[in-house]
């Protein structure tokens, strides 16, 4: 099984699933985290006597576990929480809370006290996940900031600044947790629970999709993934982290007091991601060197978030690329920051390009014969789109047949994008309605629409740009397993991407002509090649509908008429296609039929011939002949 | 109804403070795409060293106001300098990472100098006492000022923002940066005016809030940048216009719910306002930049 699952590795991927068994100088990963056990286990027989070091100990165990949950939650999909610290404070309050005032036992408490983080994380995380960026950033400071003060002022239940003294220890069977031994194996158990569900997690799809959520959640709910979802999930991992070791630390502690949801301890939590760069040696390094230098320099509080504050500007200006940061960074080479060529070996894509991506869709009807009946798979009724008083898109009605390439062309501002981008789910309609085959997708989510295997392009290019072409191309592949028919299970939810997706994702990748570019990181691409990298994404989902905005902007000649004859090769394969172009030579060339839009109406339909002989259409492009001539 | 009347100009002098507080921050936003984390902090060390020129040095309040807003002002622009300068190209996290940095330092510099006990703000006689009757209520000297130095200060920034050309310079940068630099404006000048502008009115502010309410203390600036944001918000993210609106909106409710509620949460009404307001009206009141906020 071992030896299969790392062939999958091996394969999948060089840099993102290959990370659990990455090689450092040679020494399997395993003997590493070997080393680290029992090293771990065998400490507090170094120090049976030295209790103070222990502590420390169990310290820096907790301080790992909140490191994993915060760097999964900024690091991986990029959610700037400053109020993580928050969740532990709730963890803290209820083990503290049901340890004072019941008789169950910890172990009953414990996992208690978790599933109290993660209600609590379901109730902020409506108005919290409203926002992004910046403003998610404030906004859960501020929320930290007031379960602070409830803390502080709640005075019946938490005793307000005094804090909850006298929680008693925990027992197993007869034996009470009477020293710090029991306590420092309860959170090294804590500790390595935590990394190998993290680690399960962020090498698996669901990691994958978190950071497509951090890369660009408009691709990601482009290829059928739920952002929203993704980001609950991740939140739900991190606070339940933090949750676990707040119930671990009351007990631990003895008391816990509002100082628990303290900006500082965000402060010094997020300190320990920076300087981990991402790695979970560096994540552990960091978090005992920054628990360990403290004690050693009691008394120093204040300078020493004096120095931290220093320390974030001037690490910022020397490093703004941000999160990489790390001072372990020549100790681990993460595989991700090799040269995209290094040590590459091209292999032969497996599959050849006889791949039929529309695997749903029967071959192309013959769109010339008159017999074939003509089913119609995309159908826009009225569709009309208001802007304050502008009227973008003024009651257009449109049909896509099985098969056909149907073009959208008009003059700029004529209502393409806005037409485009109310088909794909970015915004809805103001009046009218759209159906696929029968089924109305009116106002639905981008990730629904493409969930029914309706692929997209964007004008304006929309990759990971720091994934690899591979990963990108990954992305679209995860709703195929679990989430596609709406079933999954927790098996599901944790596996890593299987051979058939690794492969599903190589043949996308290859057809566009992309071979050999798999471990390239996706923004050192040339533009031409991003271009085709989003089409190989938009393959990958296996659809049967694309609609593709302007893929031939930015194009030069040369790119276009390849691009032209991909396109028609998608199409023979058996799928429709929408197309907004402006480029002339590729719309006329390809499109079986084009509607023309013009100040948002629909000013003209028919073959690319009947078009070009249209009175109105000529109007709209060139301007109206009698108009110059009456004057 | 008298308590009610009364209320209602206290939120007002509240809210006036926080709407100088807020305008700061907004300038930042609409020029920068950026949160200045730090506001905060900025007006705490205003608020101390009005401390020290009115408390140690003995300098009299009508030339401690100018001189705090005018140091302050230097302190805002040199944060800029130094931590966010070379990071104006890099999106997302670096500059708010240096932002929060600077507000870190800020916060426990001033513990290290002045300690975590607050400290007792020196009013002038001229302030103290009541002042003007007003509909059958007394309003002490010390909300007079507040109103009369937020309506000459704004009256102000209109005036410097329609008619002088730093003023309409900043306004073409915040529109369009780019654009701007072709017809000649250096950004750089017009980015460290707004930030001295937001920063003396953020010491402003703070001086008014020390001589109305009597102290000073590190933290003190933090829950007013939080209340600051909740404000821009509010109003609609990087609108002036809304940021006062806001910080009226929330100074009122903030004295009403102590008065009538509780004072025990009055630093998480902003919040509260906030959240319901946003889930109904994601734009903010007055309209704004949604897209970068859902």
């Amino acid at each position: 099984m071992a030896g299969q699952e790392s062939k999958i590795l091996e394969e999948g991927s060089r840099n993102r699933f290959a990370g659990m068994l990455r090689s450092l100088s040679g020494v399997d990963e395993r003997v590493i985290y070997g080393v680290i056990l029992v090293l771990g286990l065998a400490l507090p027989l170094a120090f049976l006597q030295q209790t103070y070091y222990l502590r420390i100990g169990t310290l820096v165990c907790m301080y790992f576990v909140l490191a994993l949950g915060y760097n999964a939650v900024v690091t991986t999909a990029g959610l700037f929480d400053l109020g993580y610290t928050a969740y532990f404070a709730v963890g803290a309050y209820a083990s503290a809370l049901l340890m004072l005032h019941t008789n169950l036992s910890f172990w009953i408490i414990f996992p208690l006290s978790i599933l109290a983080t993660l209600v609590y994380v379901l109730i902020v995380s409506v108005p919290i996940l409203r926002f992004k960026g910046d403003y998610l950033c404030i906004i859960t400071l501020a929320f930290a900031e007031i379960l602070r003060l409830v803390l502080n002022n709640w005075l019946e239940v938490t005793r307000g600044p005094l804090g909850l003294p006298g929680i008693r220890d925990p027992q197993i069977f007869s034996y009470t947790f009477n020293s710090l031994i029991p306590y420092y194996y309860l959170a090294f158990l804590v500790a390595i629970a935590a990394l190998i569900l993290v680690n399960r997690l962020t090498y698996s799809a669901v990691g994958l999709r978190w950071s497509g959520v951090r890369e660009n959640p408009d691709a990601a709910e482009s290829v059928g993934i739920n952002t929203h979802r993704a980001k609950v999930h991740v939140y739900l991992v991190g606070a339940g982290l933090a949750g676990a070791v707040g119930a671990v630390f009351a007990p631990f502690q003895g008391i816990v007091d509002p100082s628990a949801a303290h900006l500082d301890n965000t402060v010094i939590i997020l300190t320990m991601v920076i300087l981990g760069g991402g790695s979970n040696y560096g994540l552990l390094a960091s978090a005992a060197v920054l628990t360990v230098v403290p004690e050693l320099l009691r008394g120093l509080t204040t300078y020493r978030l004096l120095a931290l504050g220093l320390f974030f500007v001037f690490i910022m200006n020397l490093r703004p690329g941000g999160f990489r940061f790390s001072v372990l960074k020549h100790f681990v080479l993460p595989e991700w920051e090799k040269k995209p060529g290094e040590d590459k070996q091209v292999v032969a894509p497996a599959v050849t390009h006889e791949i039929v991506f529309g695997s749903a869709a029967a071959g192309k009807p013959d769109g010339g014969s008159a017999d074939v009946p003509r089913e119609v798979i995309l159908r826009g009724e009225n569709v009309t789109k208001r802007f304050g008083g502008l009227v973008a898109v003024d009651d257009v009605t449109f049909e896509l047949c099985r098969g056909e390439i149907l073009g959208v062309i008009g003059p700029n501002g004529a209502g393409k994008t806005t037409l485009f981008n109310m088909i794909t789910g970015t915004y809805p309609p103001f009046a009218g309605d759209i159906f696929l085959r029968d089924r109305k997708i009116t106002g639905w989510d981008p990730h629904k629409i493409a969930r029914l295997r309706v692929a997209r392009t964007f004008q304006i290019i929309k990759l990971l740009p720091n994934l690899t072409v591979l990963d990108n191309t990954m992305l679209a592949c995860l709703q195929e397993s679990a989430a596609w028919n709406g079933h999954s299970s927790a098996g599901e939810v944790t596996r890593r991407p299987d051979e058939e997706a690794i492969e599903l994702a190589r043949a996308a990748i290859s057809y566009v002509g992309l071979a050999g570019q798999e471990d390239t990181i996706a923004k050192n691409l040339s533009f031409g090649n991003r271009r085709l990298l989003e089409l190989a994404r938009a393959l990958a989902t296996q659809p049967y509908l694309i609609l593709m905005d302007e893929p031939a902007s930015g194009m030069n000649p040369q790119e276009v008429r390849e691009l032209i004859d991909l396109i028609r090769g998608i199409n023979q394969q058996g799928l429709s296609i929408l197309l907004i172009e402006h480029n002339m030579t590729v719309a006329m060339e390809l499109s079986d039929r084009l509607i023309v839009l013009d100040h948002g109406e629909k000013i003209a339909e028919g073959t690319p011939d009947e078009v070009q002989q249209n009175k109105r259409v000529i109007d709209a492009y060139l301007g109206r002949e009698q108009e110059v001539a009456s004057g | 109804m008298e308590l009610f009347v009364r209320q209602l100009v206290n939120g007002l002098a509240l809210g006036s403070i926080y709407s100088l507080v807020a305008i700061g921050f907004a300038m930042v936003y609409g020029i920068l795409f950026f949160i200045n984390f730090p506001h905060g902090e900025i007006l705490m060390m205003g608020m101390y060293i009005a401390l020290i020129l009115m408390g140690q040095l003995g300098v009299p309040f009508v030339i401690t106001l100018p001189l705090a807003m005018l140091l302050t002002a230097l302190l805002g622009m040199s944060v800029e300098k130094i931590a966010y300068s070379r990071l104006r190209t890099v999106r997302r996290l670096a500059p708010l990472l240096s932002a929060m940095g600077v507000s870190l330092a800020f916060q426990n510099l001033a513990l290290v100098i002045w300690g975590a006990k607050p400290l007792p703000y020196p009013v002038p006689d001229a302030l103290r006492g009541e002042g003007l009757m007003v509909v059958g209520i007394q309003i002490p000297r010390s909300l007079i000022l507040i109103f009369a130095l937020t309506i000459v200060l704004m009256i102000g920034l209109q005036v410097f923002f329609k008619r002088h050309i730093v003023g309409i310079a900043i306004r073409a940068v915040s529109q369009n940066q780019t654009s701007a630099k072709l017809v000649g404006v250096n950004p750089n000048l017009e980015i460290s005016a707004t930030f001295a502008i937001g920063s003396a009115l953020a010491a402003a502010g703070g001086l008014l809030l020390g001589v109305r309410y009597g102290s000073v203390y590190p933290t003190v600036g933090f829950s007013l940048m939080l209340k600051a944001f909740a404000a821009c918000v509010l109003g609609g993210i990087g609108s002036i216009p809304g940021a006062v609106v806001g910080g009226m909106i929330i100074g009122i409710t903030e004295t009403f719910a102590v008065g009538y509620i509780s004072s025990a949460y009055r630093d998480a009404i902003a919040f509260a306002v906030l959240t319901l307001v946003l889930l109904v009206r994601p734009s903010g009141l007055l309209g704004g930049r949604t897209e970068a906020i859902v």
